[in-house]
């Protein structure tokens, strides 16, 4: 019920989210509410709360993801989806470390399509990789034995090739 | 809405938790927490305070929190080490929730997927559930047309070609559309190299109909390069009358994967193949004809044979001519109008087949309402899981019709009086003509797309000239070609999918044997893989055998193709057929999972042909796979008995006793006790190598295995056979000597008797000696000391043979004793002893003159 009346009076209203380093920001609310947890939270405390504090985010995630937001806050329409994909595409151009950390903020602030295109890019960018090459990229420990993993690769050597 | 009076008070920590809570529990907002949590809204929603938070969330996800600490530590040493961009990255992959990283891991081409199983045992354990939830994209199947035997097909990736082609040209990266073109439409050269037609697609698994000579059926995944040449099951005679109606698909009651073949006879009974792939056979299937006239032998004559499969059904759209119409003339006009020969009015009559694959049972449904009487009515799948059913109205329209959900379907079965219209609706009608209101041929839907258009295509003679897409309101031109043109308008959906062929008959793929064998007369086993000099057997688990000819016969030019091991059953024995012009002196068969191997002789009799040593087996070419394989193998489980005389002209049947046994407890029965291995030496000193005899003797062991023991290294290795081998020696040498001795004093001797009298004189030789009696009585009593005195007398005078004389002694007094008595390998022994050897040898000789 609660995000119904803000949702009528959404261009106007403003919440306070406040980053991991207490450096606080002002979004509109629709723009916010983009954000599953946030907007949950909305709902659980009333409309006017004060700061929200986003203990997992830092300020430049932070600002990256609300980024996004803004620019989702409305519907789109035909026209504009072409516009608003190659938006998209550049939006998740970014660097690896920070492309993580938006990563795991759009993970945490459940925001279903931003988390849908970030995971999209991440794919593609290890597409084609071969395990050892996912491993660095993710730091991932080979725990393996030599035989263990020579075993995984004759049953299923078809993707090797 | 009473708003929190503490609304004011969230603190941080307060935040976190929640925070924590509810980010932890999105995905798997467990009823119970829902109530929690909804309570907390509700009811209590005043009293959010810290506390209050935490009491709710008082088993926070261990594994959440974990991670979010990470991430927050990782996030600090992330702002301090900002250069080192690589560092922190990792270090914050590290910490991806396992969420995120699934939701990742779906989004890969199946094929990367899997390769990235071998990256940690995580993965390893996760990947396969993914790889199962996720399904590639859906793509279709074209035949190629340029090339007349069509030995490949194209995977058209069509959402992706569709979007590409229609949107694309905006001329970003070219090189980068380029390569995505290649991932769009793949060529895969099918498996057999011959002409094949996809003929069903279910799961990712491709049915393939090759015709050569005669009809083979495949199963093949594309993706995972697996295939599985089905066994051939021949139609009776009746059945050859026309090409059967065919369909692929899943059936999900049974979790089995089927194929069916529909014929219809003339005198209107219809009988159907049903192909199992978990037990890998077929079986006949008597089917109620679904119409009371006796029409539908005509129906099906001239039906595509290919079924459009739904749900778990196929369906075939059977067309015919309207007999009671005025404009019929008889089926030969029809035909010709078919073929497009003579512009006669038509009128069609149609009817839709469905064989369920649960249940075995063919129906029929009714038509849509409106389909115009002179076009055929074809069928596609629309969204998957909808049966479509569309019609080329006079070249101007294509119109659609939707069959509506499963339950209605199954409702019509029952009762026929239920409303066509009900059954179907109508879909779309895609006018044709490009916009102009004259007619244009040769168009085809090749596909539904997203956003609800169509792929249409333009056909000339089967063959795809061109595309187009109709969106919905009119058709557009694409801007690039799909990769189809060129080929022949035969497709099928398919979607990509990591399913095995083996998944149902592991048991299977465990005796899926290959053989090996070499020829006599070329000492030569060909390298080659399958069809060559390996060959692989599919063999099932029934009794009955399955592998067919083509399978096995050989292609390698050495072998002019005469060796045919054409039948094999592995109930209890093997048996192989070899072609009466073939000599194989020795095949192995080899375990494709364990590489357990076994090679068996072929000889004239068990134990006769020596076993092979290790270095000989790799001058001849036999390498063995596995440690196992060490040891010699000689016996009935080794080798198969050749009859004593071959008809050359006949084919030869071999068989293998115990086959199924080879390497189940091979160990345990191998093994001798040392009791056994104690009697068999006897046996040996006493009967020298007849097997028979010895087999009897130790009672407890079959030949095999004995022999088994006998020429494996382990035995050989031991004093106790060089003692042996040396006694065997000097016997032998005696035995030429005497022999020469003997053919001076009479050359007219038989040899025979001559062999058997000297039989005799050294077996005497072993029990004339009193030790042994002296060692009897130790052991037993008196009473039959003085019977086995009696007999021994009744030995010495020749009343009694040597061998009965020692099966006498051993029924009386027992192995064990038997044994014991002969003092094997002890001081005392009566036997030939290695350092005795000289002396015996002098006794033997002296006691002969």
């Amino acid at each position: 019920m609660a995000s119904s009346t803000s949702g009528s009076s959404s261009s106007s209203k403003v919440v306070k989210i406040r980053s991991s380093d207490n450096e606080n920001f002002e979004v509109e609310e629709a723009a916010a509410a983009r954000s599953e947890t946030i907007k949950k939270l909305l709902e659980d405390v009333g409309d006017d709360a004060d700061v929200i504090p986003l203990p997992n985010v830092d300020a430049k995630t932070l600002v990256k993801v609300m980024e996004w937001c803004k620019k989702h806050m409305d519907d789109v329409d035909e026209l504009n989806k072409e516009e608003m994909k190659t938006w998209d595409a550049e939006f998740v151009d970014m660097d690896q470390s920070c492309l993580y950390n938006v990563l795991l903020a759009a993970n945490f602030l459940n925001i279903k399509e931003l988390l849908d295109q970030l995971t999209q890019k991440v794919a593609d960018m290890i597409k084609g990789k071969s395990p050892e090459e996912i491993r660095a990229t993710f730091n991932i420990k080979n725990d393996f034995t030599p035989e263990e993993e020579a075993e995984i690769r004759k049953q299923n050597a078809w993707a090797f090739e | 809405m009473a708003s929190p009076r503490k609304r004011g008070k969230i603190t941080n920590e307060s935040m976190e938790n929640w925070i924590d809570c509810c980010s932890g529990k999105r995905k798997k907002f467990t009823s119970e927490r829902m109530e929690n949590w909804i309570a907390s809204r509700s009811g209590k929603r005043k009293k959010i305070t810290s506390e209050r938070m935490e009491n709710e969330i008082a088993t926070p996800r261990k594994r959440r929190k974990i991670a979010s600490e990470g991430m927050e530590e990782d996030r600090k040493r992330g702002r301090k080490e900002k250069p080192t961009t690589n560092n922190t990255t990792t270090n914050a992959v590290d910490v991806i929730v396992k969420d995120v990283m699934d939701h990742i891991l779906r989004k890969l081409p199946l094929k990367d997927l899997v390769r990235f199983k071998c990256v940690c045992k995580a993965w390893n354990s996760s990947i396969p559930r993914i790889a199962k939830s996720t399904h590639g994209p859906r793509k279709i199947i074209v035949i190629p047309g340029e090339s007349d035997p069509c030995k490949s097909i194209k995977i058209v990736d069509i959402e992706a070609a569709a979007a590409a082609a229609a949107f694309s040209p905006n001329t970003d990266i070219d090189s980068d559309s380029e390569t995505e073109t290649e991932e769009m439409v793949q060529r895969i050269k099918l498996p057999q190299n011959a002409p094949g037609k996809v003929v069903g697609s279910c799961n990712g698994l491709l049915f393939l109909e090759f015709e050569r000579k005669r009809k083979k059926f495949v199963l093949w995944n594309p993706l995972i390069k697996e295939f599985k040449i089905l066994p051939v099951l021949q139609p009776s005679k009746k059945m050859l009358d026309f090409s059967s109606m065919i369909g692929f698909g899943h059936d999900g009651c049974s979790d089995d994967y089927k194929i069916v073949r529909i014929f219809a006879y003339q005198d209107s009974s219809l009988e159907a193949l049903v192909y199992s792939l978990k037990t890998n056979s077929w079986r006949y299937l008597e089917l109620e004809p679904p119409f009371s006239n006796n029409t539908i032998y005509e129906l099906l004559k001239y039906t595509p044979i290919m079924a459009t499969l739904v749900n778990g059904a196929l369906y075939w759209s059977v067309t015919d001519l309207d007999v009671s119409h005025p404009s019929y003339y008889g089926y030969c006009s029809w035909y010709l109008n078919y073929l497009g020969f003579k512009d006669e009015p038509r009128h069609f009559r149609f009817q839709i087949l469905q064989f369920h694959l649960a249940d075995e049972k063919l129906r029929w449904m009714r038509a849509p309402l409106y389909v115009y009487p002179d076009s055929i009515l074809r069928l596609m799948v629309f969204e998957g899981n909808k049966l479509c059913a569309y019609q080329n109205v006079s070249n101007f329209l294509i119109e659609t019709w939707v069959l509506k959900g499963d339950e209605d379907d199954e409702e019509t079965e029952e009762d026929e009086e239920i409303e066509v219209d009900e059954l179907w609706t109508e879909l779309m009608s895609i006018p044709l003509g490009d916009g102009r209101i004259v007619p244009e041929t040769g168009i085809a839907p090749l596909s539904f797309v997203r956003d609800g258009k169509v792929l249409l295509c333009k056909c000339i003679d089967f063959g795809i000239t061109s595309c187009r897409l109709y969106n919905g309101v009119r058709t557009e031109k694409l801007k690039k070609d799909l990769g189809v043109e060129g080929w022949r308008y035969e497709h099928i959906t398919y979607e990509e999918s990591i399913e095995s062929l083996d998944r149902y008959n592991g048991v299977q793929r465990d005796k899926r044997m290959w053989l090996i064998y070499r020829n006599r007369r070329t000492r030569r086993r060909s390298p080659r893989l399958f069809g060559s000099g390996k060959l692989r057997f599919h063999v099932s688990t029934q009794s009955e055998f399955v592998t067919s000819r083509s399978a096995v016969q050989i292609k390698n030019r050495q072998w002019h193709g005469n060796w045919t091991a054409d039948s094999i059953s592995l109930s209890h024995s093997l048996t192989i057929t070899l072609s009466p012009s073939l000599s194989v002196s020795s095949f192995s068969v080899l375990h494709p999972k364990t590489h357990y191997r076994r090679t068996f002789a072929l000889s004239r009799s068990v134990g006769v042909v020596s076993s092979l040593s290790t270095e000989m087996r790799k001058k001849r070419g036999i390498y063995s796979t596995n440690e196992n394989d060490k040891c010699s193998r000689v016996g009935e489980k080794h080798q198969a008995l050749l009859p004593e005389e071959r008809d050359e002209r006949e084919w030869l049947k071999i068989k293998i006793p115990h086959f199924h046994k080879l390497n189940i407890d091979e160990e345990e029965r191998k093994s001798l006790s040392e009791v056994e291995i104690n009697a068999m030496l006897l046996g040996l000193y006493i009967f020298g190598q007849r097997w028979d005899l010895i087999t009897k003797f130790v009672g407890s062991k079959p030949k095999g295995d004995l022999l088994c023991y006998f020429y494996g290294n382990q035995f050989r290795g031991t004093p106790t056979y060089a003692a042996w081998a040396a006694q065997e020696k000097t016997k032998k040498i005696e035995y030429e000597r005497k022999k020469n001795e003997k053919e001076k004093e009479d050359k007219q001797k038989e040899k025979e008797k001559e062999k058997e009298e000297k039989k005799e004189v050294e077996e005497e030789q072993l029990f004339e000696s009193e030790d042994l009696l002296l060692h009897l009585s130790e052991l037993v009593d008196k009473n039959l000391i003085l019977k086995i005195t009696e007999n021994t007398n009744l030995l010495k005078c020749g009343g009694m043979s040597t061998e009965d004389y020692i099966f006498f002694l051993n029924d009386h007094v027992g192995i064990g004793m038997l044994i014991e008595a002969f003092g094997l390998g002890t001081e005392r022994s009566v036997l030939t002893q290695p350092g005795k050897s000289k002396g015996n040898e002098g006794k033997s000789t002296r006691e002969r003159r």
